[in-house]
């Protein structure tokens, strides 16, 4: 029996992230909802199960710590990876959460991103 | 005898025409009643005592001068011997001198030879001084000596009184002078009046009570700073518009009083308990009978005020002393304004010089206080600027890279492998990397602090650094001291700062050298020093060395050693550098190992 692809919901309120994020995943084979604020986000997670959510920290309409939060209260087996573009100390998300979950900056390079994803899903 | 030429035709024509009769035997009586009633009128009316001797020297005139001089009646002195007249001690004496001058008979005027210490006794025994002159008559019964005496008694007494005025004069003078020493050099204003009210205490004897009273500008009254009289407190006032003092001290001019009525004349109409309240203010039980006011003045200012005062005693006061009391005011007025800017000029040099201490002390220390806070300051805001600009270009930069992955992938065959795309990924990279490392100005990360090992830390990054020197002709000595405790902080970051001051220091020696890495300890400190043989840093660029994104390298970012300093300024320590154009930079990382204390 052929195997679900995993499906992965890619949130960052930046099309270009948000485009060159799903291509990149379905070339590996995921399948990837993509959302451009908190509110799109919760509307997916109701109609879908997800294996994984990148999470850009800075959104439109609230921060994606909430969503993480969010997720691991009410869907513990979908995996968080928080994409960030600040430094980790940045006064507005340095409230001590980050910590709590999986995290990248946006220095990283594209094979990183990968690598990470691909750890979480497999552990 | 006649024939004898003479200055007085009187006299001469007397005896000449006298007929030989003798003028011992006639006296007065003489038997020519006009002739003889002229020659006494002449003798009654000389002002001066008048006696003729005979050649032995008995007295044959007297003239009533003489009577009333010497205490004698004529009756007593015609016949005696003129010596009689003379005092016991110098009788033997004037004998001789009679003799000699009856050898050599000439007119003698008064004043000449020594008359000046010429006495004569009266009757009573009494001893007074005398000027005597002498003529000589011929006459039928011989040589008649005419001396006319006159007592200089009260003359001398004169003399005398002006040689003691001079003396005295003379005294005060000479005292002034040398009080005029001690005053001028005397600094303490309070000393300066006691001298000058003892020395005026003594310039006039008859003064019972003195006092010295200076102007209060701020007050406007004069303030007693100097008394003789317990009953005077120091610091009591008197008004500059009252009495003797303030008319003293605002004219200029001394005043004086005689009487207790002259005293009173000066103060201002009073009854009852303002006449005792006035007494008790001038410190006085009763009025003065002499009072004498003299203002102390310098350069036409009255600076107040010396009183002297008399209770017991009548008559004019003080007197002969003013002259002198006026210099001696003088003389203090002038001491206390040299006293008072001696004073002044003391105090503001030393005010002066403690401002100047002040202010290069303050100077120092804002140097060196706006360089530390300039570099803080300069690294804080470069921090949070870093920070923001790495969350704006992390997202673009994100994803372009993204699309640069993809479109690797999407790139046919041929252009696979193409140096352009190369180029794009790594300076994309480059980029990410310039981000990560303006992030870390941003990062005190003191929880991450953790036990590091120096020694090893920089033997790790000198294995990095030397594969980079290899091509040079560079020799590395590293001389770490094996006992070197261990310090609090972050490796990684500690890594860096060394990564980038072993970097910079091969690059300082683009012809080769020595690259020397030593440490070493102290009680509460640590010190890594990272020495090279290179070019050296010019004095142009030692001032920016620590500035943020200034750099001298065509490839560098100016953040390596800025970075570093904020790591070890975060480590509570600093980083110092030794440069020597030409011949080589040494840098000191100074790093506490106990009892240490980050910033907060």
């Amino acid at each position: 029996m052929e195997r679900q692809p995993a499906r992965i919901l890619v949130v960052d309120d930046e099309a270009a992230i948000r485009l060159t994020m799903s291509i990149m995943l379905q070339r590996r084979g995921y399948a990837v909802s993509s959302a451009a604020s908190s509110a799109e986000a919760l509307a997916l997670i109701h109609q879908h199960r997800f294996e994984m959510a990148l999470l850009d920290l800075k959104l439109p309409d609230g921060s994606g710590l909430d969503l993480a939060e969010y997720l691991r209260l009410h869907h513990p087996a979908t995996a968080v990876l928080i994409l960030t573009g600040s430094s980790p100390l940045d006064s507005t998300l340095d409230d001590g959460r980050l910590g709590q979950f999986h995290y990248l900056i946006k220095t990283c390079s594209p094979q990183d991103v990968l690598e990470r994803i691909n750890l979480a899903l497999c552990s | 005898m006649g024939k004898r030429p003479s200055h007085n035709g009187v006299m001469t024509a007397y005896p000449h025409g006298s007929g030989g009769q003798s003028l011992t035997s006639v006296g007065f009586e003489t038997t020519r009643p006009l002739a003889d009633s002229w020659f006494e009128a002449l003798l009654e009316s000389a002002p001066d005592a008048i006696l003729i001797v005979d050649a032995s020297g008995a007295i044959v005139v007297a003239n009533s001068q003489a009577e009333r001089l010497f205490g004698y009646d004529r009756s007593e002195l015609i016949g005696e011997a003129v010596e009689v007249l003379v005092p016991e001690a110098q009788r033997r004496l004037h004998a001789e001198h009679r003799d000699h001058y009856n050898n050599n008979p000439h007119v003698r005027p008064m004043g000449h030879g020594m008359d000046a210490e010429l006495m004569a006794r009266r009757k009573d025994g009494s001893i007074f001084p005398v000027e005597i002159s002498l003529s000589a008559l011929w006459t039928a019964e011989g040589l008649l000596v005419t001396s006319v005496i006159r007592d200089v008694s009260e003359r001398k007494r004169i003399e005398e009184q002006l040689e003691r005025q001079v003396q005295h004069r003379t005294a005060h003078l000479n005292a002034l002078l040398g009080l005029s020493t001690t005053l001028l050099a005397e600094r303490d204003i309070d000393a300066i009046l006691q001298h000058a009210l003892q020395h005026a205490m003594l310039l006039v004897p008859e003064a019972q009570q003195g006092a010295i009273y200076l102007y209060d500008r701020a007050e406007h009254t004069l303030v007693l700073r100097a008394s003789t009289h317990p009953s005077l407190v120091l610091g009591s006032t008197v008004a500059v518009n009252i009495g003797l003092c303030g008319r003293a001290f605002r004219s200029g001019h001394i005043q004086a009083a005689s009487s207790v009525t002259e005293y009173a004349a000066a103060l201002p109409p009073m009854q009852g308990d303002e006449y005792t309240q006035m007494l008790e203010a001038l410190g006085l039980n009763q009025l003065p009978s002499g009072a004498l006011v003299i203002p102390l003045l310098a350069h036409n200012e009255a600076l107040g005020v010396l009183r002297l005062l008399r209770h017991t005693g009548e008559g004019p006061f003080a007197s002969e002393a003013r002259p002198t009391l006026g210099l001696l005011a003088n003389l203090t007025a002038t001491a206390i304004t040299e006293a008072h800017s001696h004073y002044t000029a003391d105090r503001l040099t030393t005010q002066v010089a403690r401002l100047e201490d002040q202010q290069r002390e303050l100077t120092a220390r804002l140097d060196s206080a706006e360089a530390g806070m300039l570099q803080a300051a300069r690294l804080a805001a470069v921090g949070q600027l870093a920070a923001s600009v790495a969350h704006e270009i992390n997202n673009p930069l994100y994803a372009a890279r993204n699309s640069l992955f993809l479109l690797e992938q999407d790139l046919p065959d041929d252009l696979q492998g193409t140096p352009y795309l190369t180029i794009l990924q790594q300076e994309l990279a480059r980029i990410a990397g310039i981000i990560e490392r303006m992030r870390d100005f941003y990062r005190p990360d003191r929880g991450e602090f953790a036990p590091c090992d120096l020694n090893q830390l920089l033997e790790h990054t000198l294995a990095v650094a030397v594969l980079n020197a290899r091509h040079k002709a560079i020799s590395v000595q590293f001389a770490p001291n094996t006992t070197l405790p261990s310090i609090q902080g972050n490796a990684d970051q500690l890594r860096q700062v060394f990564l980038n001051l072993v970097i910079n220091a091969l690059d300082a020696m683009p012809d080769g050298g020595t690259l020397s890495v030593r440490t070493a300890f102290g009680p509460t400190v640590v010190l890594v020093e990272v020495a090279d043989t290179g070019i050296g840093i010019p004095d142009d660029i030692r001032p920016r060395l620590f500035e943020p994104f200034y750099t001298t390298k065509t490839n560098g970012t100016g953040l390596g050693l800025s970075i570093s300093a904020h790591i070890v300024t975060q480590h509570g320590g600093q980083i110092e550098v030794e440069t020597n154009p030409g011949k080589g930079t040494i840098f000191r990382v100074v790093l506490p190992h106990e009892a240490r204390e980050l910033p907060s």
